[in-house]
């Protein structure tokens, strides 16, 4: 079970923290920030106490593509490294709100 | 900004600020809750915390000049923003210098509570016109900031260390039981700082034998300030700090605590006078800071002897330096019987060394590079332990760093490396930055190699000492709202080799919340809780080696203040804690303890009354206590018992100021307290203490 609270004083910057439960293991508080240092390229840090696990990760933005990076170091196992890759599909009428909104 | 329309802006802003003359009224600055917020609830706490807070009372009495500082001064009191320091500094740029502190308001990002927290520590300086012209020795002598201080305190009950039939002739003190302190400063800003220090602890005897100066330990100083290109010229007793404070620094830490963003970065503030009373950690002799364009430079030298337990090799019948050794220096400073006199000041310590820095034309790049020899007269050889194996041994060391601060934006990017004699080596970077005007954030990263040796590093780091560490850490500090404060961290480390009481490399991590809650400018409350888990020694273990297991203490903290009228302050406090190792027994420690503070004109009367309960010694309740001025009181209750103390302090006259102090302990679960010669018959303690204060 999650329970969790996300703030964002303004678009550049997100602070999300929450608790995981799991009946088997005891509570992992979890607490992350995301900040966009320029426009397109948001920075994320977060941490996890219940596997004592530090990550750091990066991502660039554009219209159509999205690209992140994330390096997750647990404490007694070696790091792990995560990178994902995202095409935006929208219909026609979404692009056109965009357009406007620029 | 036309000065007309600066001077309209600051009519309209005179309604924020309430006070009568031309700048705010300096209100008499409770440090304490300042304090309470930069101290976590330390383990091990042999620090003196005094000489920072007498560095706060020092700008109390010393303001800086706010058109006149720079960034590293700013931060040294740990109460601005990154974001606040860059506005301050714009604004100054855009307008022109401030020309009173109301003017603060109009800064963005200094809210109300910014400013009075700053108020007591800065002021705004109209130099050129009355810029002081008299001669050096004139000013000195008709400085108005000046004190004399004297403090007397004992234990009413008398410690086995002073009864004859309890202690034999080595370790009977020789003196008497109060202990005794006279202290003289005159200072002013920017231009000079003299003065003296004697002091003499309880049980350690007056006078002029031993090469003693009247009292056991004497002190003094004289600094002066922007001489031509002489930025300071430090002769007598001085502390430096410089870069992040792997090679050189002050020797008190900023730990991890409640503040989980200021107290990250060590600010590059050169020389400063020791003031204190711990008689270790300071350097003695000359030490000057030359400026050369945008670079400073600062060489020092220091002779001095320290105590030692030194092993006399005595086969030729005389004091072989070459053959003798000392095996631990004593940095208590106690020297009250023959055994601790013996001791006394028996090794030489030569240090000399310096630090270059640069200062880019914009200010936002700092490089530096300090270095710093060390030679003792005797040889220190620590006995041999496998988890001390890697620490220093031998006469002499010489270590050496380089460091950097660059500022980009609302960021704050600092660092240094350093590596000493024998290739070992440590080094942090971090970053400091504001990312909005409601959120603060902090992270650095430490590696400190098992075999670096640095004397006089202070470095941020679990342990109280730069060796034998690597962590990161993340700090983070949100203001939602006004009245809300959320400040958190989380920092992870691992000891490479082994430590005392660890017989492994080991590791852990440690995370706090702190929410705080200003409901008004009468009520405010607050809440922590904070885990620490690391590897230790399994206690009771009866299997034939060692194992390492992990304990975790917890720590939750609840505080309530309250002011209803200008005149009387509640304060009411509940701490505790518990400790557990892997999934073996449960201790815990609880204190709860409520304070209350009159005030009325010249008159000023501070109390407690406390009660704690801690199983053991583990789960000890760290409690500030107020003072008298210029002492600090942060003492460890434990056990079963109360604590009370009374605190009086009046204003005679303009120049004279009295205290006086009375403090007590009563046990329930012993029928002594403490042990050996400090050892008190009886199951309580009680502290009396006097203090003057004069003014020429």
């Amino acid at each position: 079970m999650k329970a969790g609270i996300s703030y964002r004083p303004y678009s550049k910057l997100m602070v999300n923290a929450e608790v995981v439960k799991d009946i088997y293991t005891k509570p992992d508080f979890r607490a992350g920030i995301e900040y966009k240092i320029i426009d397109k390229v948001p920075v994320r840090i977060g941490v996890n106490t219940l596997t004592k696990t530090m990550t750091a990760g990066a991502g660039f933005y554009t219209k159509d593509f999205r690209i992140d990076y994330a390096y997750s170091g647990i404490q007694y196992l070696s790091s792990a490294h995560s990178i994902s890759l995202g095409y935006v599909f929208k219909s026609k009428k979404a692009q056109q709100v965009d357009e406007v909104k620029e | 900004m036309k000065l007309r329309n600066k001077i309209l802006i600051l009519i309209f802003l005179l309604s924020g600020i309430s006070a009568t003359a031309q700048n705010p009224q300096r209100k008499e600055i409770d440090l304490d809750e300042y304090v309470l917020e930069l101290f976590s609830q330390q383990d091990d706490s042999d620090i003196d915390y005094s000489d920072f807070y007498e560095r706060l009372f020092q700008y109390y009495g010393n303001p800086i000049d706010l058109n006149n500082t720079d960034r590293e001064e700013l931060s040294s009191l740990f109460i601005l923003s990154e974001q606040q320091i860059n506005n301050l500094f714009l604004y100054i740029a855009e307008n022109g210098n401030l020309l009173s502190l109301y003017e603060l308001q109009a800064v963005p990002g200094f809210d109300i509570q910014t400013i009075n927290k700053l108020l007591p520590f800065v002021d705004v300086f109209d130099s050129g016109i009355n810029a002081d012209n008299r001669p050096l020795y004139k000013r000195i002598l008709t400085e108005r900031n000046n004190y004399l201080l004297i403090r007397y305190n004992m234990v009413a009950e008398k410690k086995n260390g002073f009864i004859d039939s309890l202690t034999k002739p080595e370790t009977r003190y020789l003196g008497n039981r109060g202990q005794s302190f006279i202290r003289f400063r005159t200072s002013h800003t920017k231009d000079f700082s003299i003065g003296f220090t004697l002091e003499n602890d309880q049980g350690e005897r007056l006078g002029f034998q031993n090469n003693q100066f009247l009292s056991d330990f004497s002190s003094f100083h004289i600094q002066l300030y922007n001489k031509k290109r002489f930025k300071t010229i430090a002769i007598g007793d001085f502390n430096m700090s410089f870069g992040q404070g792997l090679v050189i620094a002050n020797p008190l830490a900023f730990g991890k605590g409640g503040e989980t963003i200021n107290t990250l970065r060590r600010s590059n503030i050169g020389f400063k006078p020791y003031t204190s009373v711990m008689e270790t950690n300071f350097f003695r002799g000359v030490g000057i800071t030359y400026k050369l364009g945008k670079f400073e430079i600062s060489p020092f030298v220091s002779y001095k002897y320290i105590d030692g337990n030194v092993n006399v090799d005595t086969t030729n019948n005389d004091f072989d330096v070459d053959n003798s050794s000392v095996s631990y220096f004593m940095t208590m400073g106690f020297h009250r019987n023959l055994n601790e006199l013996s001791s006394k000041k028996t090794v030489l310590q030569q240090v000399a060394g310096g630090n270059i820095t640069y200062n880019s034309t914009n200010k936002n790049l700092q490089l530096g590079i300090s270095a710093v020899y060390t030679q003792f007269n005797v040889a220190l050889i620590r006995n041999p332990k496998e988890y001390s194996k890697f620490e220093f041994n031998g006469k002499s060391n010489f270590t050496m760093g380089t460091n950097y601060s660059y500022n980009w934006r609302n960021f704050n990017f600092f660092g240094e490396y350093a590596m000493s004699e024998n290739k070992g080596y440590g080094y942090v970077n971090g970053l400091v930055s504001s990312l909005s005007p409601k959120v603060e954030l902090a992270m650095l990263n430490r590696n400190f190699s098992k075999d670096f040796h640095t004397f006089y590093g202070n470095g941020f780091g679990e342990n109280t000492r730069n060796i034998n560490e690597k962590g990161t850490y993340i700090g983070i500090k949100i203001k939602p709202n006004r009245g809300w404060t959320i400040a958190a961290f989380y920092d992870r480390f691992t000891f490479p080799w082994m430590r005392s009481f660890t017989d492994a490399p080991s590791s852990g991590d440690e995370y706090l919340i702190r929410v705080t809650r200003n409901i008004s400018k009468q009520i405010s409350i607050y809440g922590q809780f904070r885990s620490k888990t690391r590897g230790k020694n399994l206690s009771n273990n009866i299997t034939t080696m060692d194992q390492v297991v992990s304990s975790t203490k917890n720590y939750y903290l609840l505080n309530f203040d309250y002011r209803p009228k200008e005149l009387i302050q509640f304060k009411t406090r509940v701490q505790a804690s518990n400790y557990q190792q892997m999934l073996g027994k449960k201790t815990a420690g609880i204190a709860i303890a409520q304070d209350i503070t009159l005030e009325k004109g010249k008159f000023k009367l501070s109390a407690r009354y406390a009660l704690f309960d801690t199983d053991d010694y583990d789960n000890r309740q760290y409690l500030f206590e107020k003072d008298v001025l210029y002492a600090f009181a942060f003492p460890a209750y434990f056990g079963k018992g109360t604590r009370y103390y009374v605190l009086i302090n009046y204003n005679i006259t303009r120049n004279l100021e009295i205290w006086a102090r009375l403090g007590r302990y009563d046990y329930i679960d012993r029928t002594v307290v403490g042990s050996g010669t400090e050892q008190i018959n009886a199951p309580h303690k009680t502290e009396l203490k006097a203090q003057i204060k004069y003014v020429f």
